[in-house]
């Protein structure tokens, strides 16, 4: 009942995103590829996660014990999208950009959805502490290298993208570590 | 068990699709996936007329027998160009002074052609002491060539909203059959005088052989 | 289970020994050589100077890192699957590192300050370069596991680190004393070192792409900035793990609890915000960096250390005071490392000082703060823990144990001494070549180490016949494979 809710839910996101005044904006400037076309497809993805049916979800669990090949596949496809080379290709190529609308999804939110919950801990701190220090290198790296990475976008705006996600993992940091000291309910009280 | 299966195979699918998406590790960038590509199969050029500081026009049949090291530029330019061109006058300055200096000419095309006039591009020899022959300034007053130029070279010229353009530069290596057979940094002229003068002795050298 | 723990701890303990052994081995080499009484080619002294110091913090961080978690597990649920991977992914780093060292000649010091990994001028190639970083990010790594490991097991006994470094207690919420010291220290160690690892592993593999690309450039004061930041907090993380054995260790032996008691958990709330922000004091030469900056370097510097040194030694010294406790190896050496930990502190505050930083801070002055912090304090601390672990055979250990105790002390304080001499007469430290007048206290450093060495080698020697004996006599009694 609420899966097919959260199916429409992701399709609503991706068919903001295909809306052509959207696709032109987004698709205008580095950031609004980067930290807004790529992140929308994965969250939409992750939703279609809860649409799956029952049934299927257990034969996936059965292969995704502990969450680990799910989670290596969404990080290397998410990788393959993210280089600057598929970004090009994405938005000079229809063929590329159909594999992009599906693959972002289906390869990378979707797994994500269903590991996440299975993964141990540790595996999820690993996961938060490497998106934050990625995140300052990937930044570090628009901000450095001395040419334009993608042939489509001015330098200008890659510097800009390197900034936003320098900012962002600042952000991400802070949050994540906020959210360590903020108190959950303990097995048994403070003193033992 | 299933698993760790399920684990192996997608490390492996993810090598192999990182793997085919970077040419082997070596290209993450379009740019650098061009330049690879060129490498293993150089490009023809098309014919195009271009017309040089003196108002002189010439096509690529005029340069036979030499190589030529071409880049392309505006004049109004003060970003990267200038380092762009004092990169290739060190570059000039090194391969004159070797014994293939006849071998090899030099180009800066220009890819303003409403504001690079031959005069515009007379002062602009002068400044970089290019000598107008075996270093010329050009540009190519056809703007429909000039696109089929820029896009076969891979140069992408965006006009940035003030006048000016943001483009990527690099230099370019044409052979005697008018083929576009390396792309250098732009930013690295020691290199790119060490694989000229590796390039033109091999080239020598094969004529002596032939002969 | 418990065999397991044990077994496992003393394999931390014994080969993190033996590094700490073979690097005092090459210290004493290059004093030999500063002295002139040995020809050691510059190039070798400055690959044993990158060991020394990449392995000595390496080893030290890696033993007290085995001691908090041995601690820690009294009172939080620890992964042991965890504890075994920081040991392997900890070694393959090691082994890694210590090839780019002797094989690949990488000389580039501990700090692998940008951009000299990338510019050797042909004393080691790429190779040798970036085994070294990607030995050190698998350190990291492994550091990084256990870390995320305490920290979630902390969260969950504690409800949140807040809890773990007692905030309830200091905000007056909840009346009595807080979470057990061994709790709220590697409370603040696990917060500190996920700050540090995570910086730490940015530069890494920035350094590493600059390695590969050279076009893509960083701006140096920036990387100085992230390897100090990284640096100084991680190797200074060691005495506050280390000082875990004396939280654990007094109480047992006077029978008196260590309470967490409203000062004391303050004094560690400070000192886990200062500890992370302190670093600057390492580039008070860098007269481009902001000036605030340099002045919270200094001002927190003479703050870092003090809260927890304070309540530390003060709460050592009430509990030990009219106890009647015994005095055996365990117990003197955590006296002798609550000793090291003071004074080293000492020359480490004259140097925090800008205007004396100006003078002495290249000079043997630093590292005479750093071997009495680290060889007194931190690595007395480790010493203790094990003859605390060996403790069921007192009857082995006897005079010999004793007397390399005090061997120990004197002669490594007089080692500090003659680093400390060095520095106030001007000599620099990492340099391969000494003036004349330098020399003396090298020669006179020379041997002291040597006799420091053989007593370490009586400490390790007891500690590894123990354990084994210990081991063995375990198996008689359960039998073999039970």
């Amino acid at each position: 009942m609420s899966g097919k809710r959260y199916a429409v839910g992701g399709a609503f996101f991706m068919a903001i995103l295909v809306l052509p005044p959207v696709l032109r904006w987004m698709e205008s400037s580095m950031i609004g590829v980067m930290l807004g076309q790529i992140p929308v497809l994965v969250v939409a993805g992750w939703l279609f996660g809860f649409a799956l049916p029952r049934r299927f979800i257990e034969w996936l669990n059965c292969w995704n014990e502990n969450g680990l090949p799910g989670l290596l596949l969404a990080i290397s496809v998410l990788t393959f999208w993210l280089l600057p080379r598929s970004v090009d290709a994405s938005l000079n190529e229809p063929l590329l950009r159909l594999a992009k609308w599906m693959m972002l999804p289906l390869l990378v939110g979707m797994p994500l959805s269903l590991s996440w919950k299975r993964l141990h801990p540790i595996a999820r701190g690993i996961v938060h502490t490497n998106a934050i220090s990625m995140l300052v290198v990937m930044g570090w790296l628009y901000l450095s290298v001395p040419v334009r990475v993608c042939n489509s976008y001015l330098l200008s705006q890659q510097n800009a993208l390197g900034r936003m996600m320098i900012a962002l993992a600042i952000v991400l940091a802070a949050f994540w570590s906020l959210r360590l000291f903020v108190a959950t309910t303990p097995n048994e009280p403070t003193t033992r | 068990m299933r698993n760790t299966i399920a684990i192996v195979l997608t490390l492996v699918f993810g090598f192999g699709l990182l793997w085919h998406g970077t040419d082997g590790f070596r290209a993450f960038t379009s740019e650098t996936a061009r330049r690879l590509a060129i490498l293993q199969e150089p490009k023809l050029l098309p014919a195009v007329q271009l017309e040089d500081q003196n108002g002189h026009t010439f096509s690529w049949q005029d340069q036979r027998g030499q190589w030529v090291l071409a880049t392309f530029i505006y004049t109004r330019c003060s970003d990267v160009c200038p380092v762009v061109e004092m990169n290739l006058r060190r570059i000039y300055d090194a391969i004159r002074q070797s014994p293939h200096s006849h071998r090899l000419s030099f180009l800066s095309i220009s890819f303003d052609s409403q504001n690079d006039t031959p005069e515009m591009l007379m002062h602009h020899a002068h400044h970089y002491g290019a000598d107008g022959v075996t270093w010329r300034m050009a540009r190519v007053p056809n703007e429909r060539e000039l696109q089929r130029l820029l896009n076969m070279m891979g140069v992408i010229v965006i006009p940035d909203g003030k006048g000016g353009y943001e483009h990527n530069a690099a230099f370019y290596l044409l052979d005697k059959k008018r083929r576009l057979v390396r792309i250098f940094d732009y930013n690295n002229p020691q290199a790119v005088i060490a694989e000229l003068n590796h390039l033109l002795a091999k080239e020598a050298s094969s004529k002596v052989v032939k002969k | 289970m418990e065999a397991n723990v044990r077994k496992m701890t003393a394999l931390y303990m014994f080969v993190s020994g033996i590094a700490i052994l073979l690097m005092m081995v090459l210290g004493l080499l290059m004093l030999l050589a500063q002295g002139k009484m040995i020809p050691l080619g510059q190039d070798t002294f400055y690959e044993m100077m990158t060991a020394h110091g990449t392995f000595m913090v390496g080893a030290a961080a890696f033993a007290a890192s085995a001691v908090m978690w041995y601690f820690l597990r009294q009172y939080v649920r620890l992964s042991f699957p965890i504890f075994v991977t920081h040991f392997v992914l900890f070694l393959t780093g090691a082994v890694m590192t210590a090839i780019s060292i002797f094989v690949f000649r990488f000389a580039g010091a501990w700090t692998f300050l940008y951009p000299l990994p990338a510019m050797s001028a042909g004393m080691w190639g790429k190779t040798g370069a970036s085994l070294y970083l990607i030995g050190m990010l698998l350190i990291g790594v492994s550091f990084l596991l256990l870390y995320l490991d305490t920290s979630r097991a902390i969260i969950r006994e504690y409800g949140s680190l807040g809890h773990g470094l007692g905030w309830p207690q200091i905000l007056g919420k909840v009346k009595g004393y807080g979470p057990p010291p061994t709790v709220v220290a590697s409370t603040m160690v696990s917060i500190v070192n996920l700050v540090s690892l995570t910086v730490g592993a940015s530069v890494l593999v920035m350094s590493l792409i600059n390695l590969f690309q050279p076009s893509i450039e960083m701006d140096p004061l920036l990387a100085k900035n992230l390897i100090y930041a990284f640096g100084h907090i991680f190797a200074n993380s060691v005495i506050y793990m280390g000082v875990i054995v004396v939280y654990e260790i007094l109480p047992k032996y006077t029978n008196r609890p260590w309470k967490s008691y409203k000062i004391f958990l303050i004094a560690w709330n400070m000192s886990t915000l200062f500890t992370i922000i302190v670093y600057p004091h390492h580039l008070l030469m860098d007269f481009v960096m902001p000036k605030w900056m340099l002045i919270i370097g200094q001002v927190f510097s003479y703050l870092n250390g003090l809260p927890v040194l304070v309540v530390t030694a003060f709460g050592a010294l009430m509990i030990v005071y009219r106890s009647g406790i015994e005095w055996d190896m365990a117990s003197s050496f955590i006296f002798l490392s609550m000793f090291g930990w003071v004074a080293g502190v000492i020359p480490a505050i004259a140097d925090a000082t800008i205007v004396i930083n100006h003078v002495m801070h290249n000079t043997k002055w630093v590292p005479g703060h750093f071997h009495m912090y680290m060889g007194v304090g931190a690595v007395s601390m480790l010493f203790g823990f094990m003859y605390y672990f060996i403790r069921g055979n007192e009857r082995k250990i006897g005079y010999a144990d004793m007397v390399s105790f005090w061997v120990y002390t004197v002669f490594f304080l007089s080692l500090c001494g003659t680093f400390l001499l060095s520095g106030k007469v001007s000599a620099p430290r990492r340099w391969a070549v000494h003036f004349p007048e330098w020399v003396p206290y090298d020669r006179m450093g020379a041997v002291f180490a040597v006799v420091i060495i053989a007593a370490v080698t009586v400490f390790l020697y007891r500690f590894f016949v123990s354990v084994i004996i210990v081991q063995a006599k375990q198996n008689i009694e359960v039998g073999p494979r039970a």
